[in-house]
Protein backbone atom coordinates (compact mmCIF):
# COMPACT_ATOMS: atom_id res chain seq x y z
CA UNK A 1 0.00 0.00 0.00
CA UNK A 2 1.26 3.43 -0.89
CA UNK A 3 2.37 5.64 1.94
CA UNK A 4 0.95 8.74 0.33
CA UNK A 5 -1.38 8.81 -2.60
CA UNK A 6 -3.25 11.76 -3.95
CA UNK A 7 -5.76 12.41 -6.63
CA UNK A 8 -5.94 16.05 -7.46
CA UNK A 9 -7.98 17.84 -10.05
CA UNK A 10 -6.92 21.36 -10.84
CA UNK A 11 -9.27 23.76 -12.58
CA UNK A 12 -7.74 26.06 -15.14
CA UNK A 13 -6.81 29.59 -14.16
CA UNK A 14 -9.74 32.02 -14.53
CA UNK A 15 -8.08 33.79 -17.45
CA UNK A 16 -8.39 30.68 -19.61
CA UNK A 17 -11.40 28.89 -18.20
CA UNK A 18 -14.87 29.61 -19.54
CA UNK A 19 -17.09 31.23 -16.87
CA UNK A 20 -19.27 28.21 -16.03
CA UNK A 21 -16.47 25.64 -16.03
CA UNK A 22 -15.57 26.05 -12.36
CA UNK A 23 -19.11 26.14 -10.96
CA UNK A 24 -20.26 23.03 -9.14
CA UNK A 25 -23.79 21.72 -8.86
CA UNK A 26 -25.35 22.83 -5.62
CA UNK A 27 -28.30 21.14 -3.90
CA UNK A 28 -31.56 23.09 -3.83
CA UNK A 29 -31.61 23.53 -0.04
CA UNK A 30 -28.15 25.08 0.10
CA UNK A 31 -27.92 28.87 -0.02
CA UNK A 32 -25.57 30.45 -2.52
CA UNK A 33 -22.34 32.00 -1.22
CA UNK A 34 -23.83 35.43 -1.86
CA UNK A 35 -27.02 34.90 0.17
CA UNK A 36 -25.10 33.31 3.03
CA UNK A 37 -22.98 36.44 3.08
CA UNK A 38 -26.11 38.60 3.28
CA UNK A 39 -27.55 36.47 6.08
CA UNK A 40 -24.36 36.81 8.14
CA UNK A 41 -24.35 40.58 7.64
CA UNK A 42 -28.01 40.91 8.64
CA UNK A 43 -27.45 38.75 11.68
CA UNK A 44 -24.69 41.10 12.82
CA UNK A 45 -26.92 44.15 12.46
CA UNK A 46 -29.92 42.52 14.17
CA UNK A 47 -27.73 41.45 17.11
CA UNK A 48 -26.44 45.00 17.50
CA UNK A 49 -29.98 46.42 17.51
CA UNK A 50 -31.06 43.77 20.02
CA UNK A 51 -28.21 44.63 22.40
CA UNK A 52 -29.15 48.28 22.14
CA UNK A 53 -32.78 47.46 22.95
CA UNK A 54 -31.75 45.33 25.95
CA UNK A 55 -29.59 48.20 27.20
CA UNK A 56 -32.44 50.70 26.78
CA UNK A 57 -34.77 48.47 28.82
CA UNK A 58 -32.27 48.27 31.68
CA UNK A 59 -31.18 51.92 31.70
CA UNK A 60 -33.54 54.93 32.07
CA UNK A 61 -34.68 56.62 28.86
CA UNK A 62 -32.87 59.93 29.46
CA UNK A 63 -29.55 58.04 29.52
CA UNK A 64 -30.02 55.39 26.87
CA UNK A 65 -33.14 55.79 24.74
CA UNK A 66 -34.40 52.72 22.89
CA UNK A 67 -34.58 52.23 19.12
CA UNK A 68 -38.23 53.20 19.00
CA UNK A 69 -37.86 56.52 20.84
CA UNK A 70 -34.93 57.39 18.57
CA UNK A 71 -36.86 56.45 15.45
CA UNK A 72 -39.72 58.70 16.57
CA UNK A 73 -37.35 61.64 17.11
CA UNK A 74 -35.86 61.00 13.69
CA UNK A 75 -39.28 60.86 12.03
CA UNK A 76 -40.19 64.18 13.62
CA UNK A 77 -37.04 65.76 12.21
CA UNK A 78 -37.83 64.43 8.75
CA UNK A 79 -41.42 65.74 8.88
CA UNK A 80 -40.42 69.22 10.00
CA UNK A 81 -37.72 69.49 7.29
CA UNK A 82 -35.04 70.26 9.89
CA UNK A 83 -33.14 67.14 9.01
CA UNK A 84 -32.56 68.01 5.36
CA UNK A 85 -31.56 71.66 5.95
CA UNK A 86 -28.98 70.88 8.57
CA UNK A 87 -27.75 67.77 6.84
CA UNK A 88 -27.12 69.68 3.59
CA UNK A 89 -25.24 72.41 5.45
CA UNK A 90 -22.98 69.82 7.03
CA UNK A 91 -22.46 67.94 3.79
CA UNK A 92 -21.52 71.12 1.95
CA UNK A 93 -18.84 71.90 4.53
CA UNK A 94 -17.54 68.35 4.43
CA UNK A 95 -17.39 68.21 0.63
CA UNK A 96 -15.60 71.54 0.20
CA UNK A 97 -13.27 70.95 3.12
CA UNK A 98 -12.44 67.46 1.94
CA UNK A 99 -11.85 68.42 -1.70
CA UNK A 100 -9.59 71.25 -0.59
CA UNK A 101 -7.63 68.92 1.70
CA UNK A 102 -7.42 66.24 -0.97
CA UNK A 103 -6.18 68.49 -3.76
CA UNK A 104 -3.67 70.15 -1.45
CA UNK A 105 -2.54 66.77 -0.15
CA UNK A 106 -2.12 65.26 -3.59
CA UNK A 107 -0.18 68.25 -4.93
CA UNK A 108 2.12 68.55 -1.92
CA UNK A 109 2.50 64.80 -1.42
CA UNK A 110 3.41 64.25 -5.06
CA UNK A 111 5.85 67.15 -5.09
CA UNK A 112 7.52 65.84 -1.92
CA UNK A 113 7.74 62.32 -3.31
CA UNK A 114 9.23 63.41 -6.62
CA UNK A 115 11.67 66.06 -5.43
CA UNK A 116 14.16 65.62 -2.63
CA UNK A 117 14.58 69.39 -2.30
CA UNK A 118 10.87 70.03 -1.77
CA UNK A 119 10.72 67.07 0.61
CA UNK A 120 13.54 68.41 2.78
CA UNK A 121 11.89 71.81 2.88
CA UNK A 122 8.29 70.81 3.61
CA UNK A 123 8.40 67.58 5.58
CA UNK A 124 8.84 69.37 8.92
CA UNK A 125 5.72 71.43 8.21
CA UNK A 126 3.70 68.35 7.48
CA UNK A 127 4.98 66.53 10.55
CA UNK A 128 4.18 69.50 12.79
CA UNK A 129 0.75 69.90 11.19
CA UNK A 130 0.03 66.22 11.73
CA UNK A 131 0.89 66.49 15.41
CA UNK A 132 -1.21 69.58 16.15
CA UNK A 133 -4.72 68.53 17.26
CA UNK A 134 -7.42 69.48 14.73
CA UNK A 135 -9.24 71.36 17.48
CA UNK A 136 -6.30 73.79 17.78
CA UNK A 137 -6.43 74.58 14.06
CA UNK A 138 -10.11 75.17 14.43
CA UNK A 139 -9.78 77.57 17.36
CA UNK A 140 -6.88 79.50 15.82
CA UNK A 141 -8.61 79.89 12.46
CA UNK A 142 -11.88 80.96 14.13
CA UNK A 143 -9.99 83.60 16.10
CA UNK A 144 -8.07 84.82 13.04
CA UNK A 145 -10.92 84.81 10.53
CA UNK A 146 -14.07 84.96 12.62
CA UNK A 147 -16.98 82.55 12.78
CA UNK A 148 -18.02 82.21 9.15
CA UNK A 149 -18.38 79.59 6.42
CA UNK A 150 -15.00 80.26 4.87
CA UNK A 151 -13.10 79.87 8.12
CA UNK A 152 -15.05 76.68 8.87
CA UNK A 153 -14.24 75.09 5.52
CA UNK A 154 -10.62 76.20 5.79
CA UNK A 155 -10.24 74.75 9.26
CA UNK A 156 -11.75 71.47 8.08
CA UNK A 157 -9.38 71.37 5.10
CA UNK A 158 -6.33 72.15 7.21
CA UNK A 159 -7.25 69.32 9.58
CA UNK A 160 -7.52 66.74 6.81
CA UNK A 161 -4.54 67.94 4.81
CA UNK A 162 -1.50 66.54 6.70
CA UNK A 163 -2.72 62.93 6.83
CA UNK A 164 -3.57 62.95 3.12
CA UNK A 165 -0.23 64.53 2.22
CA UNK A 166 1.73 61.93 4.13
CA UNK A 167 -0.11 59.03 2.52
CA UNK A 168 0.38 60.37 -0.99
CA UNK A 169 4.02 61.21 -0.26
CA UNK A 170 4.68 57.63 0.87
CA UNK A 171 2.89 56.36 -2.22
CA UNK A 172 5.06 58.36 -4.58
CA UNK A 173 8.20 57.24 -2.76
CA UNK A 174 7.14 53.63 -3.21
CA UNK A 175 6.79 53.97 -6.96
CA UNK A 176 8.68 51.18 -8.67
CA UNK A 177 11.77 52.68 -10.30
CA UNK A 178 12.24 49.57 -12.38
CA UNK A 179 8.99 50.22 -14.21
CA UNK A 180 10.02 53.83 -14.75
CA UNK A 181 13.38 52.69 -16.15
CA UNK A 182 11.52 50.37 -18.50
CA UNK A 183 9.40 53.26 -19.74
CA UNK A 184 12.48 55.42 -20.25
CA UNK A 185 14.31 52.75 -22.25
CA UNK A 186 11.34 52.53 -24.60
CA UNK A 187 11.44 56.31 -25.13
CA UNK A 188 8.26 57.06 -23.20
CA UNK A 189 8.25 60.80 -22.45
CA UNK A 190 8.04 62.40 -19.02
CA UNK A 191 4.35 63.41 -19.02
CA UNK A 192 3.26 59.96 -20.17
CA UNK A 193 5.52 58.30 -17.62
CA UNK A 194 3.86 60.33 -14.92
CA UNK A 195 0.30 59.67 -16.09
CA UNK A 196 0.62 56.02 -17.04
CA UNK A 197 3.32 54.69 -14.70
CA UNK A 198 3.38 56.90 -11.59
CA UNK A 199 -0.32 57.74 -11.19
CA UNK A 200 -1.64 54.14 -11.33
CA UNK A 201 0.89 53.20 -8.68
CA UNK A 202 -0.11 55.96 -6.30
CA UNK A 203 -3.85 55.50 -6.83
CA UNK A 204 -4.13 53.00 -3.96
CA UNK A 205 -2.44 55.52 -1.68
CA UNK A 206 -4.65 58.37 -2.84
CA UNK A 207 -7.71 56.25 -2.20
CA UNK A 208 -6.50 55.18 1.24
CA UNK A 209 -5.61 58.80 1.98
CA UNK A 210 -9.08 59.89 0.91
CA UNK A 211 -10.81 57.43 3.19
CA UNK A 212 -8.63 58.31 6.11
CA UNK A 213 -8.87 62.02 5.33
CA UNK A 214 -12.66 61.88 5.05
CA UNK A 215 -12.82 60.20 8.46
CA UNK A 216 -10.88 63.09 9.98
CA UNK A 217 -12.83 65.70 8.03
CA UNK A 218 -16.32 64.64 8.99
CA UNK A 219 -15.42 64.33 12.64
CA UNK A 220 -13.88 67.78 12.80
CA UNK A 221 -16.79 69.22 10.81
CA UNK A 222 -19.19 68.29 13.59
CA UNK A 223 -16.88 69.92 16.14
CA UNK A 224 -16.53 73.05 13.99
CA UNK A 225 -20.32 73.35 13.81
CA UNK A 226 -20.63 72.78 17.53
CA UNK A 227 -18.14 75.58 18.27
CA UNK A 228 -18.86 78.20 15.71
CA UNK A 229 -21.93 77.62 13.51
CA UNK A 230 -25.65 77.81 14.08
CA UNK A 231 -26.61 75.21 11.48
CA UNK A 232 -25.54 71.68 10.71
CA UNK A 233 -25.51 68.37 12.49
CA UNK A 234 -22.84 69.49 14.97
CA UNK A 235 -25.01 72.42 15.94
CA UNK A 236 -28.04 70.15 16.37
CA UNK A 237 -26.06 67.78 18.59
CA UNK A 238 -24.93 70.68 20.73
CA UNK A 239 -28.44 72.07 20.95
CA UNK A 240 -30.08 68.80 22.01
CA UNK A 241 -27.22 68.00 24.34
CA UNK A 242 -27.89 71.24 26.21
CA UNK A 243 -31.55 70.23 26.54
CA UNK A 244 -30.45 66.72 27.60
CA UNK A 245 -32.71 65.28 24.93
CA UNK A 246 -31.04 61.92 24.37
CA UNK A 247 -33.42 60.56 21.69
CA UNK A 248 -32.57 63.58 19.51
CA UNK A 249 -28.83 63.25 20.15
CA UNK A 250 -29.06 59.60 19.16
CA UNK A 251 -31.20 60.32 16.13
CA UNK A 252 -28.73 62.84 14.71
CA UNK A 253 -25.71 60.69 15.49
CA UNK A 254 -27.18 57.58 13.93
CA UNK A 255 -28.36 59.40 10.85
CA UNK A 256 -24.98 60.94 10.25
CA UNK A 257 -23.18 57.64 10.84
CA UNK A 258 -25.43 55.89 8.35
CA UNK A 259 -24.82 58.54 5.72
CA UNK A 260 -21.05 58.23 6.14
CA UNK A 261 -21.26 54.45 5.93
CA UNK A 262 -23.25 54.73 2.73
CA UNK A 263 -20.65 57.08 1.27
CA UNK A 264 -17.97 54.55 2.13
CA UNK A 265 -19.92 51.64 0.63
CA UNK A 266 -21.40 53.33 -2.41
CA UNK A 267 -18.64 55.69 -3.43
CA UNK A 268 -15.32 54.33 -2.20
CA UNK A 269 -16.07 50.67 -2.80
CA UNK A 270 -17.22 51.51 -6.31
CA UNK A 271 -14.12 53.55 -7.08
CA UNK A 272 -11.96 50.83 -5.61
CA UNK A 273 -13.42 48.01 -7.67
CA UNK A 274 -13.28 50.20 -10.75
CA UNK A 275 -9.68 51.35 -10.30
CA UNK A 276 -8.22 48.10 -9.03
CA UNK A 277 -9.90 45.55 -11.25
CA UNK A 278 -6.42 44.46 -12.35
CA UNK A 279 -5.33 43.50 -8.84
CA UNK A 280 -5.50 39.88 -7.73
CA UNK A 281 -7.40 39.28 -4.52
CA UNK A 282 -5.23 38.90 -1.43
CA UNK A 283 -5.08 35.34 -0.22
CA UNK A 284 -3.82 35.00 3.30
CA UNK B 1 36.58 49.24 -21.91
CA UNK B 2 35.46 49.27 -25.50
CA UNK B 3 33.34 46.99 -27.58
CA UNK B 4 32.05 46.89 -31.11
CA UNK B 5 29.08 44.98 -32.37
CA UNK B 6 28.31 44.53 -36.06
CA UNK B 7 24.82 44.58 -37.48
CA UNK B 8 22.74 41.45 -36.90
CA UNK B 9 25.37 39.99 -34.62
CA UNK B 10 24.43 38.10 -31.47
CA UNK B 11 26.93 39.05 -28.78
CA UNK B 12 26.99 37.81 -25.21
CA UNK B 13 28.68 39.66 -22.38
CA UNK B 14 29.64 37.02 -19.87
CA UNK B 15 31.01 37.60 -16.41
CA UNK B 16 30.55 37.02 -12.68
CA UNK B 17 27.99 39.07 -10.80
CA UNK B 18 29.12 42.52 -9.81
CA UNK B 19 31.49 43.00 -12.73
CA UNK B 20 29.36 45.70 -14.32
CA UNK B 21 27.65 43.76 -17.10
CA UNK B 22 24.31 45.38 -16.50
CA UNK B 23 25.94 48.79 -16.25
CA UNK B 24 27.28 48.31 -19.77
CA UNK B 25 23.73 47.68 -21.02
CA UNK B 26 22.38 50.64 -19.10
CA UNK B 27 24.97 52.88 -20.70
CA UNK B 28 24.26 51.46 -24.16
CA UNK B 29 20.56 52.13 -23.68
CA UNK B 30 21.07 55.60 -22.24
CA UNK B 31 19.56 54.70 -18.88
CA UNK B 32 22.77 55.62 -17.09
CA UNK B 33 25.33 58.18 -18.18
CA UNK B 34 28.87 56.98 -18.78
CA UNK B 35 31.55 58.53 -16.55
CA UNK B 36 33.47 59.17 -19.77
CA UNK B 37 33.49 57.94 -23.33
CA UNK B 38 30.72 57.59 -25.87
CA UNK B 39 28.30 55.24 -27.58
CA UNK B 40 27.88 55.42 -31.33
CA UNK B 41 25.17 53.67 -33.31
CA UNK B 42 25.65 53.59 -37.09
CA UNK B 43 22.51 53.16 -39.12
CA UNK B 44 23.34 53.11 -42.80
CA UNK B 45 20.05 51.49 -43.86
CA UNK B 46 17.39 53.18 -41.81
CA UNK B 47 16.56 56.84 -41.69
CA UNK B 48 14.70 57.42 -38.42
CA UNK B 49 15.94 57.50 -34.84
CA UNK B 50 17.52 54.30 -33.59
CA UNK B 51 15.19 52.29 -31.41
CA UNK B 52 16.22 50.02 -28.63
CA UNK B 53 14.39 47.00 -27.30
CA UNK B 54 15.25 46.05 -23.75
CA UNK B 55 14.45 42.82 -21.98
CA UNK B 56 15.12 42.93 -18.27
CA UNK B 57 15.79 40.20 -15.77
CA UNK B 58 12.22 40.63 -14.54
CA UNK B 59 9.32 41.05 -16.96
CA UNK B 60 8.66 44.64 -15.81
CA UNK B 61 5.13 44.66 -17.17
CA UNK B 62 2.69 47.28 -15.96
CA UNK B 63 0.38 45.19 -13.77
CA UNK B 64 -2.70 47.34 -14.46
CA UNK B 65 -2.51 46.79 -18.22
CA UNK B 66 -3.48 43.69 -20.17
CA UNK B 67 -0.71 41.94 -22.13
CA UNK B 68 -1.70 43.69 -25.37
CA UNK B 69 -1.92 47.08 -23.67
CA UNK B 70 1.52 46.61 -22.17
CA UNK B 71 2.85 46.25 -25.70
CA UNK B 72 0.69 49.11 -26.95
CA UNK B 73 2.20 51.26 -24.21
CA UNK B 74 5.61 51.19 -25.93
CA UNK B 75 4.39 50.82 -29.53
CA UNK B 76 2.44 54.08 -29.16
CA UNK B 77 5.77 55.89 -28.94
CA UNK B 78 6.43 55.06 -32.59
CA UNK B 79 3.31 56.99 -33.67
CA UNK B 80 2.31 54.47 -36.29
CA UNK B 81 -1.13 54.51 -37.87
CA UNK B 82 -3.62 52.68 -35.65
CA UNK B 83 -3.88 49.73 -38.02
CA UNK B 84 -0.13 49.13 -38.25
CA UNK B 85 0.22 49.44 -34.49
CA UNK B 86 -2.47 46.85 -33.87
CA UNK B 87 -0.93 44.57 -36.45
CA UNK B 88 2.45 44.80 -34.74
CA UNK B 89 0.99 44.08 -31.33
CA UNK B 90 -0.81 41.01 -32.63
CA UNK B 91 2.21 39.84 -34.57
CA UNK B 92 4.60 40.19 -31.66
CA UNK B 93 2.28 38.27 -29.34
CA UNK B 94 1.84 35.62 -32.01
CA UNK B 95 5.61 35.27 -32.36
CA UNK B 96 5.97 34.34 -28.69
CA UNK B 97 2.89 32.11 -28.85
CA UNK B 98 0.70 34.23 -26.59
CA UNK B 99 -1.93 35.59 -28.95
CA UNK B 100 -4.61 33.77 -26.95
CA UNK B 101 -3.53 35.62 -23.84
CA UNK B 102 -3.60 39.11 -25.30
CA UNK B 103 -6.33 40.18 -22.91
CA UNK B 104 -4.86 38.60 -19.78
CA UNK B 105 -3.42 40.69 -16.97
CA UNK B 106 0.20 39.99 -15.97
CA UNK B 107 -0.82 38.40 -12.66
CA UNK B 108 -2.89 35.85 -14.56
CA UNK B 109 0.21 34.65 -16.43
CA UNK B 110 3.07 32.45 -15.25
CA UNK B 111 6.59 33.87 -14.86
CA UNK B 112 7.69 32.39 -18.18
CA UNK B 113 4.64 33.76 -19.98
CA UNK B 114 5.21 37.19 -18.48
CA UNK B 115 8.77 37.14 -19.74
CA UNK B 116 7.47 36.16 -23.18
CA UNK B 117 5.19 39.20 -23.12
CA UNK B 118 8.28 41.26 -22.27
CA UNK B 119 10.06 39.75 -25.27
CA UNK B 120 7.04 40.49 -27.47
CA UNK B 121 7.07 44.07 -26.18
CA UNK B 122 10.74 44.50 -27.09
CA UNK B 123 10.21 42.99 -30.55
CA UNK B 124 7.10 45.05 -31.23
CA UNK B 125 9.05 48.29 -31.48
CA UNK B 126 11.12 46.60 -34.20
CA UNK B 127 14.33 47.75 -32.52
CA UNK B 128 17.66 48.24 -34.26
CA UNK B 129 19.31 46.85 -31.18
CA UNK B 130 17.96 44.38 -28.68
CA UNK B 131 19.52 44.53 -25.23
CA UNK B 132 18.90 41.63 -22.87
CA UNK B 133 19.92 41.62 -19.21
CA UNK B 134 19.95 38.05 -17.88
CA UNK B 135 16.38 37.65 -19.13
CA UNK B 136 16.09 33.96 -18.30
CA UNK B 137 18.06 33.75 -15.07
CA UNK B 138 15.00 33.93 -12.83
CA UNK B 139 13.14 31.20 -14.71
CA UNK B 140 13.35 27.51 -13.96
CA UNK B 141 15.74 25.57 -16.19
CA UNK B 142 13.04 23.85 -18.24
CA UNK B 143 11.24 27.10 -19.03
CA UNK B 144 14.55 28.87 -19.65
CA UNK B 145 15.54 26.26 -22.21
CA UNK B 146 12.33 26.74 -24.11
CA UNK B 147 12.82 30.49 -24.03
CA UNK B 148 16.39 30.27 -25.35
CA UNK B 149 15.17 28.14 -28.21
CA UNK B 150 12.37 30.63 -28.88
CA UNK B 151 14.83 33.51 -28.83
CA UNK B 152 17.12 31.83 -31.36
CA UNK B 153 14.17 31.07 -33.64
CA UNK B 154 13.02 34.68 -33.49
CA UNK B 155 16.54 35.92 -34.12
CA UNK B 156 16.89 33.63 -37.17
CA UNK B 157 13.64 35.07 -38.56
CA UNK B 158 14.09 38.73 -37.75
CA UNK B 159 17.90 39.13 -37.67
CA UNK B 160 18.43 41.71 -34.98
CA UNK B 161 21.58 43.00 -33.38
CA UNK B 162 21.52 41.53 -29.89
CA UNK B 163 23.67 42.29 -26.86
CA UNK B 164 22.88 39.67 -24.26
CA UNK B 165 24.23 39.81 -20.73
CA UNK B 166 24.53 36.60 -18.74
CA UNK B 167 26.58 34.74 -16.16
CA UNK B 168 25.60 31.39 -17.60
CA UNK B 169 28.42 30.05 -19.79
CA UNK B 170 26.35 27.39 -21.48
CA UNK B 171 23.68 29.92 -22.32
CA UNK B 172 26.30 32.20 -23.85
CA UNK B 173 27.82 29.38 -25.89
CA UNK B 174 24.43 28.16 -27.08
CA UNK B 175 23.09 31.56 -28.13
CA UNK B 176 25.82 33.80 -29.41
CA UNK B 177 28.20 34.36 -32.30
CA UNK B 178 30.72 36.03 -30.07
CA UNK B 179 31.27 36.01 -26.33
CA UNK B 180 32.92 38.86 -24.47
CA UNK B 181 34.43 37.77 -21.17
CA UNK B 182 34.30 40.36 -18.43
CA UNK B 183 36.21 40.52 -15.14
CA UNK B 184 35.59 42.63 -12.10
CA UNK B 185 38.24 44.80 -10.42
CA UNK B 186 38.70 46.23 -12.96
CA UNK B 187 35.46 45.76 -14.88
CA UNK B 188 36.85 45.23 -18.35
CA UNK B 189 36.46 42.84 -21.24
CA UNK B 190 39.61 40.79 -21.23
CA UNK B 191 38.81 38.43 -24.05
CA UNK B 192 36.54 38.04 -27.04
CA UNK B 193 35.71 34.52 -28.22
CA UNK B 194 34.10 33.81 -31.57
CA UNK B 195 32.39 30.48 -31.08
CA UNK B 196 32.12 29.58 -34.77
CA UNK B 197 29.47 27.01 -33.98
CA UNK B 198 27.11 26.22 -36.87
CA UNK B 199 23.44 27.20 -36.77
CA UNK B 200 20.76 26.04 -36.19
CA UNK B 201 22.08 24.72 -32.91
CA UNK B 202 20.87 21.80 -30.89
CA UNK B 203 20.79 22.10 -27.15
CA UNK B 204 22.42 18.72 -26.64
CA UNK B 205 25.30 19.39 -29.05
CA UNK B 206 28.54 18.40 -27.26
CA UNK B 207 30.40 21.12 -29.17
CA UNK B 208 28.41 23.78 -27.31
CA UNK B 209 29.24 22.07 -24.08
CA UNK B 210 32.93 22.04 -25.05
CA UNK B 211 32.89 25.79 -25.72
CA UNK B 212 31.25 26.44 -22.38
CA UNK B 213 33.77 24.25 -20.57
CA UNK B 214 36.65 26.10 -22.23
CA UNK B 215 35.21 29.41 -21.15
CA UNK B 216 34.91 28.19 -17.59
CA UNK B 217 38.54 27.04 -17.61
CA UNK B 218 39.62 30.34 -19.12
CA UNK B 219 37.75 32.29 -16.47
CA UNK B 220 39.25 30.37 -13.60
CA UNK B 221 42.73 30.83 -15.00
CA UNK B 222 42.11 34.57 -15.41
CA UNK B 223 40.39 35.51 -12.19
CA UNK B 224 40.97 32.49 -9.97
CA UNK B 225 38.45 31.30 -7.43
CA UNK B 226 36.75 33.99 -5.39
CA UNK B 227 39.45 36.51 -4.64
CA UNK B 228 37.49 38.05 -1.79
CA UNK B 229 38.65 35.40 0.67
CA UNK B 230 42.26 36.37 0.03
CA UNK B 231 41.44 40.00 0.66
CA UNK B 232 39.88 39.00 3.96
CA UNK B 233 43.05 37.23 5.00
CA UNK B 234 45.17 40.29 4.20
CA UNK B 235 43.14 42.69 6.28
Amino acid sequence: MAFLSTKIKVNHAPAIASPDEGARKRPAWELSERSRFVVRKLLGIVTLLFLWWVGSVILPEDILPGPIAVAEAFAANVRSGVLMTHFLDTMRRIVFGFLLALSGGVVFGTAMGLSKKIEDFIDTWVMVALTIPSLCFLIVIYILMGLNELSTVLAIAVSGFPAITINVWQGVKNVDNKLLAMARVFNVGRPKRFLRVVIPQIMPYILAASRYGLGIVWKITVVAELLGRNTGIGFQLHYWFQLFNMPQVFAWTLFFTLVMLLIELLIFKQIESHVFHWRPATKF
Amino acid sequence: MSLEVTENEFVCILGPSGCGKSTVLNILSGLEPASSGEVTIHRPHRANQPTIGYIFQEPRLLPWLRAEDNIKFVVDQLQLPQKDANFRIGQSLESVGLLKFARAYPHELSGGMQQRVAIARALAVDPHILLMDEPFSSLDEITARGMRKLLLDLWEQQKKTIVFVTHNMFEAAYLSDRILLMTRHPGTIYKSITTGLPRPREYEDPKIFAVSTNIARDFLREIGYESETETDRDS
